[in-house]
């Protein structure tokens, strides 16, 4: 009798978009890539607007140069966003997910460094006895490992 | 999708868990219970007997539904050290004071040989050059999300209720949970205090040794919160942004280690037959040592039905809008739709163990020196992980977060990444969390590696004895399979320790163990062809049943009397029989039936002399006067060993002085005709070699009178090529029986060695069950089928007979004491060089036909 795990149906299919049936689109991309392109074009296309402000100084009516402000932005935001998703979304799987990045994110923040002091020095257990000590307050007792 | 919560970095110095009472730690996430698994003996099993644990196991599971649970395999160095301080102890020196009730037999050092503490020293290098290890399955379940003082730990491990509701309702589960995991399948005991402070030294110092003076001294029950820093202080572990290792330093007595840790992700366990090897039996047997990590929760199917809902319109829409678009679906979307309405009807309508699941994350560890290293022993992890056992492995970041979590009571950086979902059946057949390769007795001789795992066998001799089990070991296999060698071997160890040891050794491997230089004085060698006349007396090889050996259980003993003179009787008719012509024999088969009358009109009494059959033999009419007529003329030639001198008494305890002169006695036939192995029909013998099996059958005989010196000594037989005394009537089967009660009793160990398992079943067919270990070499093709019930093995479709057939010289299929099955491969290279040229048996010297590639096209290696 063969066994699988559930992963299979649970984990590993993803759902993707060609586009409307009668209309389909000339590529195809999963719903997560869809989702990134939504979260990133507006973010990096605001950037681009607002790095865009020597073009205040131009001498066309203020709207429209809002407007092309805008306008650039959401183009230039929405082809990095679209590239960045094709450049990174490869490593959103079914199981590195967009959770899992993040967490490994805050983890890799946290992690303790070369230099990071521990509560405890290390020189302290380079003797040749080392057993487990009761702390207590005020003083300090180091159980006799010869008394049994 | 579950976001991770920000949280401060955990110093290295602080362990989550803050308390520990017996088996149980207090954590921030709730209170973990500890246990250690029995061995699962998953390899040497029938497939019926395998499919019962894996069953066992489901339901085990099933009775772990809504608790975390965390599955740690881990392993350390075989302990060499304790093996060698054992035997040491056990045995000590004559000149040390012996322990009470106990006397020092241990043989004295020989001036020039090797002394018992360079055997001693020779086993542990040879354990330690083969990197032997041993595994530990521990299995911990989070009893209650609730977190609790360290001090309510004590009130949690009460066998009777308590008043306060919390604590009570913790209490509940604790039990609850103790009795589901010692149930078959998982066999678990709730872990001691030092083993969980070792397995968390173990997990913290990676890679390291934890010396046992790190370890909480044993008066102690439980730790506390101050006692955290006797394990966080001596180890340094930190990791670089991104990177794919832990580096530790780890100090331990006045030594630091530095070692660099990789973690892998199971990132999928592929489809699987149900027998196929587990997974985790497959990590046992990896040349390098590894730590295993699984954390899941275990969820009732009933519970994830929406989930189950949702994949399978899921895979349906997916296939659907391939269809819309007028694409073919992919073979994984059908498989997917398959396997989630399969997934969804086991949630709705199967029974516990079919709808429950297990979902976490497996992890992976390795540990080496360099990062370099680690880095290539991951990847050949990786290559044959996937190659050989099914498994996907991915080396991903976050390393210091997974390495804590091997630590018990650390929690499992859960990021939504990674995590596998399985059914109980299916973590039945391949994450059989405690399969163990064990064999053997926990101290005794070291024979050598078994095979599937990296453990070692030792082979205690009188581990029948301490069992309350038959003390008979059957060696089987063909020539120059090893058996002689590794018997010679056992009577060697036996010697040493100081135990009365006898071997029979027709063919003559054996006699070269009496001149070793660390045996001097304390062996020798006795050939029956100048042994003296009447050595063999029939009459006195079956001894007297004592009172006291019943227990003064006078009714016992009258039976145990009756029955050993029945057995003389039987005994004398055989020999009397085999000392006749075998041409005589043929023609009148009458010959049987005037022994059979004139032995029992004798009768059975200790010490009869043989000369009083022959004298009723004669009073049996024509033919009676006949055959004592051959009897006599025997008595001159091929039967001075069983006939005294005529009238002199027969002395009762000739045999018994013959066999106390040494430690070591071996008996040997150098002088006597033996039966040709090449031809198998009596009729082409020799008169002397007709006569043999019946001599062998006394020798037999007398070798086991060592057993009944005293009860409390212990005693080794050993008696090499039984097919010499297989052709003797009645009296063997009633020897075999006779010796597998008395073994237990005795505190005996008898060794018989053969060449084909139809010798011995044609003797006994019940052998297989009275025999409690059982040593099977290479045979040939026709003999190997014949071995299966040796090894108690009913299984029609098993694949011991093609196992027997390729094993290579020092291979053996163990049945040993407790009934596991086992290969193993008989390790000489810890035994002395005298030891080996005396057990050599091999024509032109050990390893004179050399195979090797280089030689093969004619050049010198």
């Amino acid at each position: 009798m063969i066994l699988s795990t559930d992963d299979a149906a649970v984990r590993d299919l993803e759902l993707s978009w060609k586009g409307p049936p009668d209309s389909p689109t000339p590529w195809e991309a999963r719903y997560s890539a869809y989702i990134g392109v939504l979260v990133l074009a507006p973010l990096i296309g605001f950037a681009v607007s607002l790095l865009l402000f020597p073009m205040e100084w131009l001498p066309w009516n203020s709207l429209v140069v809002i407007a092309l402000r805008g306008l650039l932005g959401f183009v230039v935001g929405l082809t990095l966003a679209i590239l960045a998703v094709r450049r990174w979304g490869v490593l959103v799987t079914p199981t590195r997910t967009p959770s899992h990045h993040l967490a490994v994110l805050l983890a890799e923040v946290f992690t303790p460094r070369r230099k990071t002091t521990t509560t405890h020095t290390l020189g302290r257990s380079m003797t040749s006895h080392v057993c487990v000590v009761t702390l207590q307050r005020g003083k300090h007792e180091v159980p006799n490992p010869e008394a049994g | 999708m579950k976001f991770p919560t920000l949280r401060p970095a955990k110093p290295t110095g602080t362990l989550s868990a803050y308390a520990d009472a017996g088996h149980l730690l207090a954590c921030p996430d709730g209170v973990w219970a500890y246990y250690a698994l029995a061995g699962q003996d998953m390899l040497g099993r029938t497939e019926a007997e395998v499919m019962t644990v894996q069953r066992a196991q489901a339901h085990r599971w099933g009775e772990l539904r809504g608790h975390r649970v965390m599955v740690r395999q881990t392993s350390h160095p075989w302990d060499d050290h304790a093996w060698a301080k054992r035997i040491d102890r056990e045995h000590p020196h004559p000149d040390e004071k012996p322990t009470p009730n106990e006397v020092s037999r241990r043989l004295t050092n020989k001036p020039g040989a090797p002394t018992f503490k360079d055997v001693l020293t020779a086993g542990q290098a040879m354990v330690q050059g083969a990197k032997r290890r041993k595994s530990a399955s521990v299995l911990g379940v989070r009893i209650s999300t609730r977190r609790i003082k360290g001090t309510d730990l004590d009130v949690v491990l009460r066998p009777e209720p308590v008043a306060d509701a919390k604590l009570e309702a913790i209490r509940a589960a604790r039990v609850r949970i103790d009795t589901a995991v010692a149930k078959p399948g998982f066999e678990g005991t709730p872990l001691a205090p030092n083993s969980i402070a070792w397995l968390t030294h173990a997990s913290l110092g990676m890679g390291a040794p934890v010396p046992p003076i790190l370890l909480d001294h044993p008066g102690r029950k439980s730790w506390d919160e101050g006692a955290i820093a006797g394990f966080t202080n001596p180890v340094q572990a930190h990791a670089d942004p991104y990177s794919l290792f832990t580096e530790l330093h780890i100090a331990r007595e006045s030594e630091v280690f530095t070692r660099h840790v990789a973690v892998q992700y199971v990132e999928r366990f592929m489809d699987r037959h149900q027998l196929s090897e587990p997974f985790l039996a497959w990590t046992l047997a990896y040349p390098e040592p590894l730590e295993i990590l699984g954390v899941f929760d275990v969820i009732d199917g009933a519970k994830l039905k929406r989930q189950a809902e949702k994949a399978r319109r899921k895979a349906r829409d997916i296939q659907d809008h391939n269809l819309e678009h007028g694409d073919d679906p992919l073979p994984y979307m059908a498989r997917g739709i398959e396997l989630a309405l399969q997934i969804e009807d086991e949630f709705h309508t199967g029974d516990t163990p079919t709808r429950t699941r297990l979902r976490g994350c497996w992890v992976i560890a390795v540990a080496r020196e360099t990062e370099h290293e680690a880095r290539g022993a991951a990847k050949a992890l990786a290559v044959a992980a996937e190659e050989q056992a099914g498994a996907v492995l991915a080396h991903d970041f976050g390393q210091f977060d997974l390495y804590r979590a091997f630590t018990p009571g650390e929690p499992f950086p859960f990021t939504g990444g990674y995590q596998t979902q399985v059914s109980a059946k299916y973590a039945a057949s391949a994450l059989v969390p405690n399969v163990s390769v064990e064999a053997g007795d926990p101290t005794g001789f070291l024979v050598g590696p078994v095979y599937g795992g990296r453990d070692m066998m030792t082979l205690d001799p009188f581990g029948g004895a301490h069992r309350n089990l038959s003390g008979v070991q059957l060696e089987c296999g063909n020539q120059g399979s090893g058996k002689s060698a590794l018997a010679g071997a056992l009577l060697w160890w036996t010697s040493r320790l100081g135990i009365r040891t006898v071997g029979i050794d027709p063919s003559g491997p054996w006699k070269a163990l009496t001149a070793l230089p660390d045996l001097k004085g304390d062996a020798h060698y006795l050939d029956m062809a100048s042994a003296a006349q009447g050595t063999l007396v029939p009459s006195v090889m079956v001894p007297e049943p004592r009172l006291a050996d019943h227990d003064d259980d006078r009714v016992a003993w009258r039976e145990a009397v009756a029955s050993a003179d029945a057995n003389r009787v039987e005994l004398m008719v055989d020999t009397l029989a085999g000392l006749l012509p075998y041409g005589f024999r043929q023609e009148e088969r009458k010959h049987v039936a005037v022994l059979t009358t004139a032995c029992a009109e004798v009768g059975g009494a200790y010490g009869e002399d043989p000369w009083r059959y022959v004298s009723a033999v004669e009073q049996r009419g024509t033919l009676g006067r006949e055959i004592a007529d051959l009897l006599r003329a025997a008595s001159e030639l091929r039967g001075t060993l069983v006939f005294p001198k005529p009238g002199t008494e027969v002395d009762p305890e000739k045999a018994r002085r013959v066999l106390n002169r040494a430690t070591l006695t071996i008996i040997g036939t150098h002088g006597l005709a033996m039966p040709p192995s090449n031809r198998s029909d009596p009729a082409t013998w020799t008169p002397a070699q007709q006569a043999a099996p019946a001599i062998l059958n006394l020798m037999v005989n007398l070798a086991t009178l060592a057993m009944y010196s005293d009860r409390n000594e212990p005693t080794h037989v050993a008696i090499d090529e039984l097919r010499q005394v297989a052709s003797i009537g009645s009296s063997l089967p009633s020897f075999i029986n006779r010796i597998v009660t008395d073994t237990r009793k005795w505190r005996a160990f008898v060794n018989l060695l053969f060449h084909a398992p139809k010798m011995v079943t044609d003797i006994d067919e019940s052998i297989g069950n009275l025999a409690g270990q059982v040593l099977i070499g290479r045979l040939d093709k026709q003999d190997a089928a014949l071995a299966k019930p040796l090894l108690r093995d009913d299984d029609p479709d098993s694949l011991v007979p093609e196992l027997v057939q390729d094993q290579t010289a020092g291979e053996f299929v163990v049945r040993d004491w407790l009934g596991r099955r086992r290969q193993v491969y008989v390790d000489q290279s810890w035994w002395s060089p005298e030891l080996l040229a005396a057990l050599d048996t091999t024509p032109g010297g050990r390893g004179r036909y050399d195979d090797s590639p280089s030689s093969l096209f004619g050049v010198p290696a």
